[in-house]
């Protein structure tokens, strides 16, 4: 067998050594900080408990605006520490009734944000830190530099990976139906996106002969071949449908896939389910 | 279209759910450490506006040459878990007031170094060598401020006003040393605490 790079390696490489720098930061006495302090929740969470307007938080927070409309919800695949664990699943069919009770919509993405930012301001402090597996991460991983620079064990280093099993296991839709940071970045990609997106090449697509490939590998189920804007939005460009494609259909390009290929069926059909790979 | 706009009622039902729990479990906790008080970093704001500022991204600590501010554990606090807090074991606050200017929050306010408050030493005479038994004179001659003296009977004894918790004292200490083996006796002799200056 050749051996063959994967990009999900890449993936976990790259976060991993961003959780690298975090700690290194620390201990040369840096103030890098962990990502928290860029956190679009976290700003806006300490500005509605702190009753107070952050200037350069507001600066900060336009330009991760920016970014989703360019790069979609690359955080999700790219930064964020839970993709070490998640973001990797084998890939598996589901319904079609599984599928759309999983998708989200602009309402619901409010919804979350509405819900993180509301229960803030009704407690005085950002709630949502505490229970974000992403804070959560951090909280981990600073219990054990405490424990090696001044030998005080928490129990946090029992009880945080607990909560952290719970929360990505136990609500395996943690991230589409929990996560305050993706709803933040769903609501803008749905409303803006102006960027490279994984879309159908042409002529080399199998879905009308069953294929189904990009679908069971994205860990979104997002369907490539659904003529809508809304289709993509969730998209972390994980890149798994553009490695995993068995005739390299698949490209990341700016704009939508050229009406030439878009196949007669969307490919949501299960009585053509696929029969390889 | 569920693929679109309108929220599900499973989803209104999880929003709701989210923002009930969430509220409730952030007001119980807010109610039941109401009265918590830590050694906060240099320049903190007062602590119910401190922790409303805080993101835990704990760039203070990354900063700090001496090492002292430490995340607090889920035992001390936990609306505060991760929040910075200072620790004197092994360092004391040298007032280089680097947390300040990292802070990205303004959860640490710009002081001068005369004007940091960080906390106030008590002597435990139950552990202090020198109220317990005689001669240690340590925390005393440390201080830089001249906080504390010695009285009478030689025995140390601080003065509020012009402490400003840095630690120096309750770091040099030698009682944990001296009477490691002593089962009644195993804290430090001076320890800040922080201000009761209410909520």
């Amino acid at each position: 067998m050749k051996f063959k790079p994967k990009i999900q390696w890449l993936r976990q490489l790259i976060i991993l050594s961003l959780l690298g720098v975090v700690v290194y930061g620390a201990s040369s006495k840096e103030a890098w900080g962990t990502i928290c302090d860029i956190c679009p929740i976290g700003l806006l969470g300490v500005s509605v408990a702190g009753k107070v307007l952050l200037p350069q938080a507001m600066v900060l927070i336009g330009l991760e605006v920016a970014a989703v409309v360019v790069l979609g919800k690359f955080f999700c695949s790219w930064v964020c520490p839970t993709a070490l664990f998640l973001r990797n699943n084998k890939p598996q069919v589901t319904t079609e009734q599984q599928a759309s009770t999983a998708k989200t919509s602009l309402s619901s993405n409010v919804g979350i944000l509405g819900a993180a930012l509301l229960s803030t301001l009704l407690v005085g402090f950002p709630i949502f830190c505490l229970i974000c597996p992403i804070g959560l991460v951090f909280v981990f991983i600073f219990a054990v530099y405490k424990l090696f620079s001044i030998y005080q064990p928490g129990w946090e280093l029992i009880v945080v990976p607990v909560v952290l099993t719970l929360e990505l296991l136990f609500f395996k839709s943690w991230c589409r139906s929990y996560c305050a940071v993706g709803a933040f970045m769903s609501i803008i990609s749905r409303l803006f996106r102006f960027g490279p997106s994984p879309m159908i090449q042409g002529k080399t697509c199998l879905a009308d002969q069953g294929c189904r490939v990009c679908k069971t590998n994205c860990p979104e189920q997002l369907d490539l071949h659904k003529d809508s804007s809304s289709a993509t939005a969730d998209c972390t460009l994980c890149l798994e449908c553009y490695e995993k494609c068995p005739t390299k259909a698949v490209r990341i390009g700016l704009g939508k896939s050229p009406k030439t290929h878009l196949c007669n069926t969307s490919i949501n059909d299960n009585s053509r389910r696929s029969s390889n790979e | 279209m569920r693929d679109g706009f309108l929220m599900t009622r499973r989803g209104f039902l999880r929003t709701a759910g989210l923002t009930i729990m969430m509220t409730s479990a952030g007001g119980a906790l807010s109610f039941l450490e109401l009265h918590k008080q830590f050694l906060r970093p240099p320049g903190a704001l007062p602590e119910q506006d401190f922790l409303a500022r805080c993101l835990k991204c704990q760039k203070c600590l990354a900063v700090c040459p001496t090492s002292v501010i430490m995340p607090l554990s889920l035992s001390e606090s936990i609306r505060g878990l991760g929040t910075p807090a200072l620790n004197y074991k092994n360092g004391f606050c040298n007032l280089c007031l680097k947390c300040i200017e990292v802070c990205p929050t303004g959860a640490l306010k710009s002081l001068r170094p005369e004007q940091v408050s960080i906390g106030v030493a008590r002597i435990d005479p139950a552990n202090c060598v020198a109220w317990n038994w005689m001669g240690c004179t340590v925390c005393a001659a440390q201080c830089p401020l001249n906080a504390i003296s010695l009285d009478d009977g030689k025995r140390p004894v601080v003065d509020a006003e012009k402490c400003n918790g840095c630690g120096i004292c309750e770091m040099s200490c030698p009682s944990t040393s001296l009477r490691a083996y002593n089962k009644q006796s195993q804290g430090k002799g001076v320890v800040v605490t922080p201000l009761k200056s209410g909520v």
